[in-house]
């Protein structure tokens, strides 16, 4: 071959690489820079995981108007995913990573399981149900595949070689057939008349068996086995776990019952592994079971917190629930509890830090709150007053008798209407602004209801999509939640709620914040219809036109504070217009902020602002620490 | 030229991390008077990487290559279901010098990757074209090929011109290298438009 056709076939090869480097990326088309990197950004915010799509589906993406490709990208099952991771964040249970592999394995994490309310709602998104599942307490029962993790094998008896040969089923198979020689064994010991102690010692044997309580916990089953230990904290406790060890004539129907319900537990399980799926990568995969299939300790129904949430955020002997109320005020009203001094309780629980000036501030808001968890001790569990005479906290102090009754008293009312003062308190002033309940199912009524919730939810999705260090306009925030309160509404249409969750995520990845590609994050990009920017930093606009404009605005502002205004008071310094009433002479920006900040923050109702006016607590907490942060920037 | 180019980028990546300095939030961070993101963390920057480069059914895991105990300080949210957190994202020098450890054994593991040929289709060619040319050649087109599968749309098209230029320039790792790979990897791993949240 001559050297002309090697000239030439190099040169062939290389226009013919060129062409095809053409097709296969960033094509020299009539399609921006811009939107492509729009594209890219919504693939991400919508399909779960993934950071492009197909060449091929790109092309068609582009060639849709912003909206279409949002709608169409909403339409694909791994939206659902981000529904799912969205409710977890949402609930302050957000994992690293939903599924438990990348492409080889793609289970969910069995945590998902344990965030039931974040799961149904998301599967109720993607059936066109109802979204507001999330704001549940008595939830279904979900279980996913019957796949284990190896590691959970760590302690088994079996070698590790032999557990790699054996399929899911022959490893659950032999742990059942264990299983049912230790429940053998307890019954014979049981029934063959020996000391009752020694029985308890060996319904603690039976949880030596640790591979297959992990095939069931892997499971998330409705505490068949009792979660937190085996036997059942209850049996635990008359066992003398906790103290004295009951008497027989309590002791020996409490060991009959739990080993009936094992016996029965043990006995369903096999057909209900039998149904469950290999895998399960896509949420509509997640197997509903009937809470009656598998025998529960006491019958309950899955609750809508996390067994983690109960062991982590503890009712200690001192704490009398308040990390569980300041985990709902944060987690469903958006409420961080910021310390103002902007109320005094007029009545407190007894034996608390609480009645200090200083801590009133949150307490009228969490002690309240902490009542609707009065009868939950040691992980959550319920020791229901007309059943239970006494309760067990996280520190294991327990109550009983006077005791108990003097801690349930704490939240008793001493309004004649109602018998408990447990409840969602917005106004320490005017009780009926406020919401209130007895037990956790009022609870969960009430943020379904609640405005504050939706605003909370709106805010969360803002903070997931757009960044949580980005500024909303509180506005455009209110418009948004504004498709939730409707859809909450009675007589609202059967997935009213879902479309709403779908209408604002595709509102978010259509906003302008989104669409900049480095947004400042103190600057505000979207606006409610009909809102204008204003003059005043957007982090508070809308709170102050809101809550204060009505009299402060213009020529004629009360007491000449005109807080539509925001301007440069000379070397930097910025304020609101205040002129004093009797001088006329502009008060310096320093002290003008301090005097709202007192306004703000005063337990005196003659003083305190917005007069004689319910002011969200959020609210007036966001302006209260926006104020205190210009104080500190200003001399 | 290696150690080199690797203090470089810490020193770069310390820079614009606002090394040194105490800020409450990441949103405060600046660098020249720009404000930065955080760190994306560990399970995204795997999760892109195995988008964009590798073939689904042979994932890169990268989550053990300093151990599970200190990938809580690259960004994650830690705490399990109840309460979790973010945290780690913000940069500082140690999460700093710890991603720079970690992206370079990963680009030391995707250069395996290519000889093995475990990659993603369209980014083994990309890159077998790449390191095909000889040093003289003037290798743009393919430098842009290789940024896009690699970056998507992830930094602006100034940045990806603004690397091009530097890889081509006669006195970089591309140019002078015996064997280019890592550090050209290296560089794309550890650009702030990939490694961080914008």
């Amino acid at each position: 071959m001559s050297l002309r056709y090697v000239l030439l076939l190099v040169a062939f090869s290389k226009v013919v690489a060129s062409c095809h480097r053409e097709e296969k990326s960033f094509p020299a088309s009539e399609v921006s820079w811009e939107q492509r990197a729009w594209l890219d950004k919504t693939v991400g915010a919508i399909l779960y995981g993934k950071s492009r799509v197909t060449p091929e589906e790109e092309k068609h993406l582009l060639t849709l108007s912003r909206a279409e490709a949002v709608d169409e990208l909403m339409n694909r099952p791994e939206f659902y995913d981000t529904v799912l991771d969205f409710n977890l964040y949402f609930q302050g249970s957000k994992l690293e990573e939903l599924h438990s592999g990348i492409g080889f394995s793609p289970n969910y994490q069995s945590e998902v399981l344990d965030s039931m309310p974040a799961l149904v709602s998301a599967m109720e998104v993607a059936a066109g149900g109802d979204y507001f599942t999330l704001f549940d307490w008595q939830m279904p029962y979900f279980v996913g595949a019957k796949y284990i993790e190896p590691s959970r094998y760590a302690r088994d008896p079996l070698k590790q070689s032999e557990i790699g040969r054996m399929t899911v089923e022959e490893l659950q198979a032999y742990h059942w057939d264990q299983a049912n020689t230790a429940l053998k064994r307890i019954a014979a010991a049981f029934e063959g008349g020996a000391a009752l102690t020694s029985v308890c010692s060996e319904f603690n044997d039976f949880d030596a068996i640790p591979s297959y309580i992990a095939s069931i916990s892997d499971l998330n089953l409705p505490d068949p086995f009792g979660s937190f230990a085996n036997p059942s904290i209850e049996v635990q406790i008359k066992c003398g776990a906790l103290g004295d060890v009951a008497p027989d004539s309590e002791l020996r129907p409490a060991l009959a019952e739990e080993l009936s319900r094992l016996q029965k537990a043990h006995a369903s399980l096999p057909e209900l592994l039998g149904r469950l799926p290999r895998t399960v990568n896509q949420i509509k995969d997640f197997v509903r079971i009937s809470p009656s299939s598998v025998p529960l300790v006491g019958d309950k129904n899955r609750e809508g917190f996390s067994s983690v949430m109960w062991s982590q955020l503890e009712n200690s002997s001192t704490n009398f629930n308040r990390r569980r109320a300041a985990y709902v005020l944060r987690t469903y009203f958006c409420d961080d509890l910021t310390p103002i001094n902007i109320v005094a309780p007029s009545d407190h629980a007894s034996d608390t830090h609480g009645s200090d000036a200083a801590c009133a501030a949150c307490h009228y808001k969490l002690d309240p709150m902490a009542g609707f968890f009065k009868t939950r001790g040691l992980g959550g569990i319920d020791f229901p007053s007309d059943k239970s005479d006494f309760l067990i906290h996280d520190d294991l102090l327990r109550r009983e008798g006077k005791d108990f009754e003097d801690y349930l008293r704490s939240w008793k009312s001493p309004d004649a209407a109602r018998e408990w003062n447990v409840g969602y308190v917005r106004s320490t002033t005017d009780a009926s602004l406020n919401e209130y309940g007895e037990d956790l199912d009022d609870l969960f009524r009430i943020i379904r209801k609640s405005r504050e919730s939706k605003v909370c939810l709106a805010k969360k999705m803002a903070s997931y999509v757009l960044g949580a260090e980005q500024i909303y306009d509180g506005s455009w925030i209110n418009h948004l939640a504004e498709k939730f309160h409707i859809a909450a509404q009675q007589g609202a249409a059967p997935g009213a709620s879902s479309q709403a969750f779908k209408e604002v995520y595709k509102s978010l990845v259509l906003s302008e914040t989104f669409g900049k590609a480095d947004p400042e994050e103190g600057k505000c990009y979207d606006y409610a219809p009909g809102a204008k920017p204003s003059a005043l930093p957007c982090a508070v606009s809308f709170i102050i036109e809101k809550n204060c404009a009505s009299c402060h605005r213009g020529k004629g502002a009360q007491k000449g504070l005109d807080l539509t205004t925001w301007e440069d008071k000379g070397q930097g310094d910025m304020g609101f217009s205040h002129i004093e009433a009797g001088s006329g002479q502009p008060v310096p920006a320093g002290e003008s902020l301090l005097r709202i900040k007192d306004r703000l923050s005063s337990s005196d109702s003659r003083l305190q602002m917005p007069l004689g006016r319910a002011m969200d607590p959020v609210e007036r907490a966001t302006l209260f620490k926006w104020i205190d942060s210009q104080l500190r920037e200003t001399p | 030229m290696i150690y080199l180019s690797r203090f470089v980028w810490i020193l770069v990546l310390c820079l614009m991390a606002a090394c040194g300095q105490k800020s409450e939030s990441p949103s405060e961070l600046m660098a020249e008077g720009r404000q930065i993101g955080s760190f994306r963390g560990l399970v995204q920057i795997e999760r892109l990487i195995n988008d964009r480069l590798y073939r689904a059914d042979r994932p890169l895991m990268i989550n053990g290559i300093l151990g599970q105990d200190l990938n809580f300080l690259l960004g994650s949210f830690t705490g399990g279901t109840g309460i979790s957190q973010r945290e780690g994202a913000n940069p500082n020098p140690v999460n700093v010098l710890l991603w720079e450890i970690l992206m370079d054994d990963t680009a030391q593991m995707i250069v395996g990757g290519i000889k093995a040929e475990e990659l993603d289709e369209s980014f083994q060619s990309a890159a077998k074209e790449l390191f095909a040319l000889n040093r003289e050649d003037d290798a743009s087109d393919e430098l842009r090929d290789f940024w896009h599968i690699f970056m998507r749309y992830d930094a602006p098209e100034t940045e990806r011109e603004a690397w091009v230029a530097a890889m081509q320039s006669s006195g970089s790792d591309f140019k002078t290298e015996e064997n280019p790979k890592r550090s050209v990897l290296q560089s794309l791993l550890l650009h702030p438009y990939f490694l961080l949240e914008h």
